[in-house]
């Protein structure tokens, strides 16, 4: 199995992209919320799933 | 002034189809009883954003003739019916809560709409919203308690039947938008399998999540308008092929005590001690009646749901606003504009991923749903909370909301404030009769029958 991300990575990421994308300030202003998302991703890229899984869409 | 029981407002949607059919009641008499009451009641509690009342008029003026002449529209002909401000209204302003749509009217109804019309209702009035069916809260105050929140993201449907303004209002739901302000205002809220109801002609939040649910005063009322507002719909291609049978008839079932499996874990931890003492009260009065109660080992993949579901809100919501946003940036609320930002930043193969878990999570409940009738949680984690800044907290429908699967919340009682408590019922997919069958029975063996006075 492929390692899992770890929320300080993905918050790494998700902050650079925030800067990128909205400016520094409201990146910074949107840290909180970064913080929690980043350790959802983090929760679910260590979920283990099985390769043949399919996402759901309109189940 | 206390007000009767016996005003045409407070009757059910049940009550109101029998006496009209039967010319016991007009619809002008009714439309002018539930006017009544909103021009005592809406000052405080601010449940509506439109009412046209020279447009009711004519409606019930018109229905009452029809009545007198033998024609019938449809079973709800004559009932006024409150609809969420997210669903299109042709003709009638739409603005989703949102300052950015403040003058929008439709020029088409919602599906939904426009079977409510052709069932014969009249839409009363456009209810508030929070923000597109987010969690900027609406005006609308908690008819038990007007320094509580009534819940959203469907606030003004909530409070308008909790206190007799209407029998009946549209809901819709992506996380706990229907259940969660009906508990909290002490009322019945339903929300299908995902696909049973159109969702053309709806603000969408999140395509894959959002349900189109209703308020009620009681189950009987929920299994009616779902049997005339589910069905397969040519302009919404994710609604079910799946037949649909009579609801209403699925009621007679509900003489035999349902298999209910009580979900401890996840909702134990997280409700207010005082919930959980509530449900568990609740829980001995229906074992009491007859009721089979067992502890439900839920699945692997319900550890993710609240990630899960976390995840793809977002990521949907971003994809329906991004353009929306670039151009109005600075007319959102802080809240659906911080969902929207973070949605943006999310990565496609995590988004991919979370869809794979939910699918898994919808497959693993349905081997679980076999074993029971039903699944019953507190349908809340507390009592409405104090404040006006938030609508309270929807983890406790999440998970359903996820996995598409039928719940249902009935009122149970008071805490000691005053203020309501209630059970949530989550049913197999594709079987909203069961559900209705169980609620209904759950419904009897409680006899709890809540009624507001904020006069």
């Amino acid at each position: 199995m492929p390692t899992a991300m770890t929320k300080e990575k993905y918050a790494e990421i998700l902050i650079e992209s925030a800067g990128r994308r909205f400016g520094e300030e409201r990146a910074q202003f949107l840290n909180q919320a970064i913080q929690e998302i980043a350790k959802s991703l983090a929760s679910i890229s260590a979920y283990e799933i099985a390769l043949e899984e399919e996402p759901a869409f309109f189940s | 002034m206390e007000r009767k029981m016996t005003d045409p407002c407070m009757l059910n949607v049940a009550e109101m189809i029998r006496q009209i059919q039967r010319r016991k009641l007009s619809p002008v008499i009714l439309m002018e009883s539930l006017l009544k009451r909103i021009d005592l009641l809406e000052l405080s509690l601010q449940a509506w954003v439109t009412i046209d009342r020279q447009r009711l008029f004519q409606e019930a003026r018109c229905c009452q003739e029809e009545i007198l002449k033998g024609k019938i529209r449809g079973p709800l002909h004559g009932i006024p019916i409150g609809v969420k401000d997210i669903f299109y209204t042709s003709g009638m302003k739409t603005t989703g809560g949102s300052k950015i749509f403040e003058n929008f009217i439709p020029n088409y109804d919602a599906t939904v709409v426009a079977r409510l019309k052709g069932a014969g209702a009249i839409v009363l009035g456009k209810t508030a919203t929070t923000e597109f069916a987010f969690g900027d809260p609406a005006p609308t105050r908690n008819p038990w308690n007007r320094e509580h929140t009534p819940g959203g993201s469907s606030s003004g449907s909530a409070a308008a039947v909790a206190t007799g303004m209407c029998p009946a209002a549209l809901g819709s739901q992506t996380g706990g938008s229907v259940l969660r302000p009906a508990a909290y205002c002490g009322i019945v809220g339903f929300k299908p399998t995902y696909g049973r109801i159109s969702r053309y002609g709806v603000f969408p939040l999140s395509w894959t999540l959002d349900h189109v649910g209703f308020l009620t005063r009681s189950v009987e009322d929920a299994a009616i308008l779902f049997g005339i507002l589910s069905g397969q719909d040519p302009a919404d291609p994710n609604t079910s092929l799946e037949p649909v049978p009579d609801f209403k008839g699925s009621l007679k079932s509900s003489r035999k005590p349902p298999r209910i499996g009580i979900v401890r874990e996840f909702y134990r931890e997280n409700s207010e001690e005082q919930v959980w003492k509530h449900t568990a009260e609740t829980l001995n009065k229906l074992k009491r009646a007859g009721g089979e109660v067992r502890e439900v080992k839920m699945p692997a993949s319900f550890s993710a749901v609240q990630d899960v579901h976390r995840i793809i809100m977002r990521v949907e919501a971003a994809a329906f606003h991004e353009k929306l946003f670039e151009r109005h940036r600075g007319q959102y609320r802080p809240k659906i504009r911080e969902l929207v930002e973070i949605g943006l930043l999310i990565p496609g193969v995590d988004y991919l991923r979370a869809q794979k878990i939910k699918r898994l999570f919808r497959r693993e409940m349905d081997k679980v749903m076999e074993q029971y009738d039903c699944l019953l949680t507190p349908a809340t984690s507390s009592a409405p909370p104090k404040g006006l800044s938030s609508t309270g907290d929807p983890w406790f429908q999440v998970p359903w909301s996820l996995s598409g699967l039928p719940s249902i919340s009935i009122p149970t009682g008071l805490n000691g404030e005053g203020l309501p408590l209630g059970i949530q019922l989550v049913g197999e997919a594709y079987a909203e009769g069961k559900l209705f069958a169980a609620a209904r029975w759950c419904e009897k063996a409680l006899n709890v029958h809540l009624s507001p006075n904020p006069n």
